[in-house]
């Protein structure tokens, strides 16, 4: 009786410490999807329903990159297309120094309000895609517009520039153009090799050649948003920086 | 409970239970974020490539420039000879005008595959002039500028420079 007595209480108790450890690898499960949500988590939206995300990159007025949940499971709503693709009309050539229109800005195409940053990256390639280092991405002038946007001096180089937009971003909002115009320095024809050619009668032909004839310049903007919901952890999680939010919602950089 | 505590079954799954505990301590918060970007690239052309088409009558130069390159350019001419000679340059069209520094410079962009207006230079030679001699017509190109407020300008410290010349006529009488 008594070894029944115990062999029951043993039962007992190893089936309480069977749901425990159930319950608890259950929680544990969770707690690890969630962790997955970082800075560009395809997981997040695991298990959360209605707050849809969302952002788009526009240039002179058209949409050109855009990434927005959809709502469901891991499906995302996405779509990118080049930049800079109408820069210069049909037949024509690039000019230096001649300002052409490069008006970009940013909308919340998602369900929930948002704070969105800009990292724009400047580069040259010659003729095979290798990046020319010789030439300053600082040639390539994309005029900012500021307009409530801040540009993050800790974060910036000479090839990259990273951009706050200060105020809250609603959705289906758009913020101010972060930049409206660019062009390309006339410094970049100043560097050339010369070379000379006498013929058989005497005269002498000169022949000058660029040295950067024949490069590209590359322009990059990459936007990142996250919740206005508990603002300054968010983007601390999500951007890894540390933003004062005020009171009514307008950041800062510290 | 000592028994019970003995149990190396218990032990062990208290352990795992812990295991199990820390796993769920600290993980990342979930925010929601998203991203989206976009590239494009554009090639620079440079380089300007011109040629001058000239005539001669009535000790005359008719010179003409045209933009063989693949970009538009601004052009300047000068003719150059002897101390002994002199050119007078005639601009019937009003394109041209005078640097003041030897140079005749076209005051239009000479668009790829288009040509300047017509430059005349006409060459007074000494009538005690008895030997061969050579004048050369000089012309050169630069690229298309832009300054800040968009205007389109010449910068002639950037030279290039097709040299040519054409052998001079027989001595006048």
């Amino acid at each position: 009786m008594k070894t029944n007595k115990y062999s029951s209480r043993k039962k007992k108790t190893t089936w309480i410490l069977l749901a425990a450890a159930v319950i608890l690898l259950s929680f544990s499960a969770l707690q690890g999807a969630r962790a997955a949500l970082t800075y560009v988590s395809d997981n997040y939206t695991a298990q959360l329903s209605v707050s849809q995300i969302g952002v788009s990159l526009l240039e002179n007025g058209s949409k050109v990159s855009y990434r927005d949940y959809t709502g469901s499971g891991d499906t995302w709503s996405e779509g990118s297309s080049d930049l800079l693709t109408k820069m210069i009309p049909a037949g024509d050539k690039l000019e230096l120094g001649k300002k052409y229109q490069e008006e970009l800005n940013v909308q919340n195409s998602g369900k929930i309000d948002e704070y969105v940053r800009v990292t724009i990256t400047k580069s040259w390639t010659d003729a095979d895609g290798n990046k020319v280092t010789s030439l300053s991405p600082t040639l390539i002038n994309l005029n900012l517009t500021g307009n409530g946007w801040v540009k993050d001096d800790n974060a910036s180089t000479d090839e990259r520039t990273v951009l706050y937009y200060t105020g809250v971003v609603a959705s289906g909002a758009s913020t101010p153009n972060f930049s409206d115009t660019i062009n390309i320095d006339n410094a970049v024809a100043s560097k050339y090799t010369e070379s000379s050619t006498t013929d058989a009668n005497g005269y002498t032909t000169i022949t000058t050649t660029y040295q950067y004839d024949g490069v590209k310049f590359n322009l990059e903007a990459t936007v990142d948003a996250v919740q206005t919901h508990n603002a300054k952890d968010a983007i601390k999680s999500a951007w890894g920086v540390d933003m004062n939010v005020a009171s009514d919602g307008t950041l800062s950089l510290q | 409970m000592r028994r019970f505590l003995k149990k190396k079954t218990v032990w062990l799954t208290a352990a795992a239970v812990i295991l199990i505990g820390c796993i769920s301590i600290g993980p990342a918060m979930a925010y929601f974020t998203t991203y989206t970007k976009a590239a494009g690239s554009q090639t620079i052309s440079l380089g300007s490539s011109t040629t001058i088409r000239e005539t001669f009558s009535n000790w005359t130069k008719h010179i003409t420039i045209d933009n063989t390159g693949e970009n538009p350019c601004y052009v300047r001419v000068k003719v150059i000879a002897g101390s002994q000679f002199t050119i007078n340059y005639t601009d019937s069209t009003g394109n041209w005008y005078d640097g003041g520094d030897g140079y005749w410079y076209c005051k239009q962009i000479v668009p790829v595959g288009g040509s300047t207006a017509q430059l005349d230079a006409k060459i007074t030679v000494p009538d005690s002039m008895k030997t061969e001699f050579n004048v050369v017509v000089v012309q050169e190109c630069t690229g298309v500028l832009y300054d800040a407020n968009g205007n389109p300008y010449a910068d002639w410290t950037q030279k290039i420079d097709t040299t040519t010349g054409i052998s001079g006529e027989g001595a006048g009488e």
